[in-house]
């Protein structure tokens, strides 16, 4: 690990994840276990809250989710190459976008 | 269903399902961080002995037309177009024999110069006085320097290290002596095994180049309009016609290290990338000698017989940036060059054109960031040299600026290669880029990738870059913690 890691020592710890042939594949297992997680309650989530969801509106969901996810990664990738402020706007840009389209979003998938 | 503690299993799943959404969210973010932050996206510095860091695609970008614009007749390169043969030359006809006076001074003006500096400074009004002020620049630098020594010491002592073999007993490789015909032979074994063909000599000495250290390698055919004339390696000042055996280069690039490129011009030196691309063509020279083929190498700072960006070019590395240095889709400006000339029989690569140039010409970054307005601001290249409209940098305005920055001597400024959109580590996010931009027939993506370059990221602006009063000596991202002097010494 180099660059903004070099000044942060505490976060170096990351590279024994992401450093190890091992470790990281684990790490994206477990991440895909927590999407499935979120996904299931979900499920129960907008069943309760009377939305009837359609495969379109999944995946439109899935899309929608997906943009957040990449943002997020997307503005942190430059955090850690030493580019905060072009991460921060990154996020602050697509952030409010994500943010709008999340309302449109909501509304179609009340519909019937 | 109930459990014990009363919380039903639908619930459960449901606030378990909005913690996993939130977590999932979070290692997105520290994936992201840690691929950014990560070693193996440092191209060149981890992945390089196995080729793994020449790693776009260049196939659908081969082009019959190189990217440089030919508009007339070309013509071979009088020596003195570079800039260090040019001081050279300078300083040579500015010292006096003992006991006798100088054979050029500054009274006698430019139209007193010899041939064929004489009619370049004819060429370049205000060239020559640009130069002159750098020499004034070089003495309030050295007088500056006893200010800044504390705080950049580390990065001095950096750079002199990598600049150590430069000269005396030490340096390698070894200059040529005697005529091309002579030293290019100069060791050669008898050729052996004859190459089952040229495509395996190409794939051998790119396989055998990576692992000498290379991030990058390319083959082209020599062109004799890339070939200096007036002054030969060896030889001395001479009119020579270009070698028989001059048949093919085999281009060689590696980066500066990373995290002190992007601190330039303070942080940063050349010489990272020069020692590593020295000892990388100088084995090569043996490596193509003892397979029984003539090879001459190529390497900076000053030893070339050859201009190098053409022969990148050429050998399909990649495209010639705004800032006149080349630009590839894997280092970005980030590319330093080194070759070697041979007549082993090769297969020639391609060139490429992966929409670069076209990109220069709405970026501009780097010219308003050049800190001495070197780089030009039109809209496409306007400047033809020797038959090739390209982009030309004023080297003296350059130059001046290196004697200005807050290190110890004239040891380079690179900021442009710093700021360059395309000076860019190996992960995702830049990867997506290096794959969409290129095939975007509309250039929509470059137009929404440029507008997002000049406003989410900060550049110090050009005179921020210079020492106080003129600027704050900033440099374009902060060093990284290993060259903060304050950071290992008592100051
Ligand atoms: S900074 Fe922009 S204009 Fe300058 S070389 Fe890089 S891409 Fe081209
Ligand atoms: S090295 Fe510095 S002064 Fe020279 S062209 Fe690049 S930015 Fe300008």
């Amino acid at each position: 690990m180099n660059g903004l890691l070099s000044n942060a020592p505490a976060l170096m710890y990351f590279d024994v994840i992401f450093g190890s042939t091992v470790l990281k594949p684990l790490f994206w297992m477990i991440m895909g276990g927590l999407l499935i997680l979120f996904f299931s309650g979900l499920r129960l989530w907008f069943s309760d809250l009377g939305i009837a969801m359609r495969w379109w509106k999944w995946a439109l969901f899935a899309a929608w989710f997906m943009g957040v996810y990449v943002t997020i990664a997307g503005g942190f990738t430059l955090v850690g190459e030493n580019e905060a402020r072009a991460g921060l706007y990154f996020m602050g840009v697509f952030g409010t976008l994500l943010i709008i389209l999340g309302a449109g979003l909501w509304r179609i998938l009340n519909t019937k | 269903m109930k459990n014990t503690k009363g919380i039903n299993r639908r619930d459960f799943i449901k606030k378990a399902g909005l913690i996993g959404g939130a977590m999932s969210l979070a290692g997105a973010g520290a994936a992201g961080l840690a691929a950014g932050a990560a070693s193996e996206s440092y191209t060149g510095w981890g992945r390089t002995a196995y080729g793994k860091d020449q790693f776009f695609n260049r196939k659908p970008f081969f082009t019959d037309t190189p990217t440089y614009e030919k508009t007339g007749a070309p013509a071979r390169i009088p020596y003195v177009d570079d800039l260090f043969n040019r001081l050279r030359e300078l300083r040579r006809l500015m010292m006096a024999p003992p006991g006798q006076a100088p054979a050029w001074s500054w009274e006698m003006g430019a139209e007193a110069l010899p041939e064929p500096l004489k009619s370049y400074y004819a060429d370049r009004p205000g060239a020559l006085d640009e130069y002159r002020q750098a020499l004034e620049n070089a003495r309030q630098q050295r007088a500056n320097w006893p200010k800044y020594r504390a705080d950049h010491l580390l990065a001095e002592a950096y750079s002199a290290a990598h600049a150590s073999f430069l000269s005396g007993p030490g340096s390698f490789p070894p200059q040529p002596q005697g005529p091309p015909e002579e030293s290019d032979f100069r060791g050669m074994d008898n050729r052996y095994l004859e190459l089952k063909s040229p495509r395996h000599g190409s794939d051998l000495i790119k396989q055998i180049t990576h692992t000498f250290g290379a991030s990058l390698v390319g083959i082209c055919r020599l062109k004799k309009e890339w070939v200096t004339q007036g002054f030969l390696r060896g030889v001395g000042r001479t009119d020579f016609e270009v070698p028989a055996h001059w048949n093919y280069v085999v281009v060689v690039a590696a980066p500066h290290e990373w995290d002190s490129m992007y601190a330039n011009p303070i942080y940063g030196n050349s010489y990272d990338a020069y020692s590593k691309l020295r000892f990388i063509v100088g084995k090569l020279e043996v490596f193509i000698k003892k397979l029984g083929y003539p090879a001459r190498a190529q390497f900076p700072p000053t030893s070339f017989d050859i201009a190098m960006p053409p022969v990148a070019i050429d050998a399909g590395l990649g495209e010639q940036g705004r800032h006149g240095v080349l630009i590839t889709p894997e280092l970005g400006a980030n590319t330093r060059l080194a070759a070697v000339i041979t007549g082993m029989p090769l297969e020639a690569d391609r060139p490429i054109n992966a929409g670069i140039k076209a990109f220069c010409n709405k970026c501009k970054i780097c010219a308003e960031e050049c800190p001495s307005g070197a780089i030009s601001f039109t809209d496409k290249p306007e400047t033809v040299v020797r038959g090739y409209r390209r982009w030309a940098i004023h080297q003296e305005k350059c130059y001046k600026v290196w004697n200005t920055v807050a290190t110890s001597h004239a040891r380079g400024c690179r900021v442009c290669i710093a700021v360059c959109p395309y000076t860019r580590k190996r992960n995702w996010v830049h990867n997506i880029v290096r794959v969409a931009d290129p095939r975007d027939p509309t250039g929509l993506f470059a137009t929404a990738m440029l507008g997002m370059q000049k406003t989410f990221f900060s550049y110090p602006g050009p005179e921020a870059y210079l020492p106080p009063p003129d600027g704050s000596n900033k440099t374009y991202i902060d060093p990284p913690k290993w060259l903060k002097t304050d950071e290992w010494f008592i100051k």
